[in-house]
């Protein structure tokens, strides 16, 4: 068993150190970034048993739970920091084989979204959480701009609208402090139940605000299909990766923990409703691929949202696989899409035409992930989408399931179409040379046929989480103790 | 561009300001412990929010530094500062 401080420290104190790496040695700042993903998930591993007994808790500075920050890494904290640190490993693999202009200021980013994400996930403060969104959405806007070109213009975009959020997010923490007179998670919950409703109800407003720019909820997303087609492949995989990832977990932990209310989850189904609609059809339009990928990634965070807030045992697990495969596949299919655009040398649907047989490694990656998130048997997809169809017809929401398959239907509309593109049609391109991707896509592709094959891998995991979501009062008592 | 980066700013200062109006006690001193002034617990305000609006102050910079370098670099391109004739992103 490790410290899971190390989770954020070691990101952070390689990302500071970064530039003094890149004078001993250009090639090193990559190798290090490498290392210190790997070295999370080792120690995320470690703890794993630990945490599936008990939740731990890090009193940071020694002093006792409502007084001072803590950590909380329990089972759904411990999925969440998994799939962040998992995604930022892979794209480090990947990253390998990219070269990019000021690479120590790159990497030292890199680590720094990570050890935000991670933090975000893992802190048991309300004002901790504030803190560790701003560094990961910082280290976001300035990825963004490594590619030149168009990314300044979405950068500022993103900036501005994050930086709005941050405003009402803060407005959120000041009211929910003078209602309660603390900023510890624990504490609020236990008495939000004090709190005046009417006050109640803004606040929670504030926070969806705030905090579904990060989750990508309509009508807050509009930056996202900017910034995932402008920014860096590597840059788009982790924010879709790992970031929304994050962003879903702070949306869970404020509406499922600190306020528990059916009001809440009414809000948060028709908006994620509308945003899985909509993201798919405005994803079905699109010429560019990456801006495809990045609507069809906020579609599928409307998805994990709506099922997320039906609230029920196999809706909460459903939407938790979902945010699992959702992770895995969209980094291969951002890498993949990011060797495709760089051999053809265009973002366009239809230049890519006829790749499948000359980048062969990047088109099955991308094949194969376009298969899992239309949900083809023996994919990790097929085994989500099934829970959440079944979920969702459990609760008795007719019109809820038909909207999630007609979603469903136009994806297969949209992604078949690319792969038909790459395999069925031919054009004369010159292809160019592009990084070399095949360890990402033979280690995703196991994970995504182990996920579809053999489910019962993160049963345990999956329903240790789903628990905590649904039970609040477990996570009071554990982080207060007798006070 | 640089007046939505001033509002933004001023949205800040707002909120930074309403924190620190939170935690304000009637006629009580800054929550300093010294052995010039005696002085009770009572008679503090609250050093929470302040501590919570000097991080957001400084995150607050941050982003306003960091808004203002993308401005010079959209100018660089553009050359204008107008939003409406910066039309390089258009879904």
């Amino acid at each position: 068993m490790v410290n899971l401080t190390l989770i954020i420290v070691i990101p952070l104190l390689m990302a500071f150190t970064m530039p003094i790496f890149k004078m001993l040695s250009n090639k090193l700042p990559k190798i290090i970034a490498l290392l210190t993903t790997a070295f999370n998930l080792i120690v995320l591993s470690t703890n794993f048993s630990g945490i599936m007994t008990a939740p731990i808790i890090i009193e940071i500075g020694g002093w006792q739970a409502p007084f001072a920050i803590n950590l909380y890494v329990g089972p759904l904290a411990l999925v969440a920091a998994f799939l962040i640190n998992g995604s930022a490993f892979i794209l480090s693999i990947y990253n390998l084989s990219q070269d990019y202009q000021f690479n120590d200021k790159f990497y030292l980013l890199f680590l720094m979204i990570t050890a935000g994400a991670s933090g975000m996930v893992m802190t048991g403060d309300l004002f901790n959480l504030f803190v560790f969104i701003e560094i990961t959405s910082i280290a976001a806007y300035s990825l963004t701009t490594f590619a030149g070109g168009n990314s300044y213009e979405a950068s500022f975009k993103y900036l501005i609208i994050g930086g709005i959020g941050s405003v009402f997010l803060l407005l959120g923490i000041g009211f929910t402090y003078s209602a309660v007179g603390s900023l510890n998670l624990a504490e609020i919950a236990a008495s939000a139940g004090l709190i005046n409703p009417f006050l109640l109800q803004i606040t929670a407003l504030l926070f969806l605000i705030g905090i579904g720019i990060e989750a990508e909820l309509f009508p807050l997303n509009f930056w996202v299909p900017d910034i995932y087609a402008e920014a860096p492949t590597a840059v788009s995989a982790i924010m879709s990766g790992a970031v929304s990832a994050a962003g879903i977990y702070a949306l869970a932990r404020i509406f499922f923990t600190l306020f528990p209310a059916q009001q809440f989850f009414n809000y948060l189904l028709v908006i994620g409703v509308i945003t899985l609609i909509l993201g798919e059809l405005i994803a079905y339009q699109q010429e560019n691929i990456k801006r495809m990928l990045a609507y069809s990634s906020l579609a599928q965070m409307g998805l994990i949202v709506t099922v997320l807030s039906l609230g029920t045992d196999l809706a909460v697990k459903a939407a938790l696989f979902q945010l699992i495969n959702h992770s895995i596949l969209k980094v291969l299919l951002f890498i993949s899409a990011g060797v495709l655009i760089s051999a053809a040398g265009s973002k366009k649907i239809k230049d890519l035409a006829g790749l499948g047989s000359k980048k062969p490694t990047a088109a099955f990656g991308f094949t194969i992930a376009a298969m899992g998130i239309l949900g083809v048997p023996f994919l990790n997809g097929f085994i989500s989408k099934f829970m959440i169809i079944n979920s969702s017809l459990n609760a008795d929401q007719l019109l809820l399931t038909g909207l999630i398959l007609l979603a469903a239907v136009i994806e297969i509309a949209y992604y078949l179409k690319v792969v038909q593109k790459l395999y069925f049609e031919d054009l004369k391109i010159e292809v160019k040379n592009t990084a070399v991707i095949t360890v990402p896509v033979i280690l995703l592709t196991l994970l995504i046929v182990g996920l579809g094959v053999y489910p019962q891998l993160i049963a345990e995991p999956l329903e240790k989480a789903a628990a905590e979501i649904l039970n609040n009062s477990r996570y009071i008592m554990t982080v207060l103790g007798g006070i | 561009m640089i007046k939505i980066l001033i509002s933004l700013g001023l949205m800040d200062t707002g909120v930074n300001l309403l924190l620190v109006a939170l935690g304000y006690v009637e006629a009580a001193n800054a929550p300093i412990l010294n052995s010039v002034v005696q002085s009770n617990a009572n008679a503090f305000v609250d050093p929470i929010p302040q501590a919570l609006v000097l991080t957001s102050i400084v995150i607050g910079t941050a982003v306003l530094a960091l808004g203002l370098a993308l401005v010079i670099k959209i100018y660089d391109k553009y050359a204008t500062l107008n939003i409406a004739e910066i039309r390089g992103l258009k879904w």
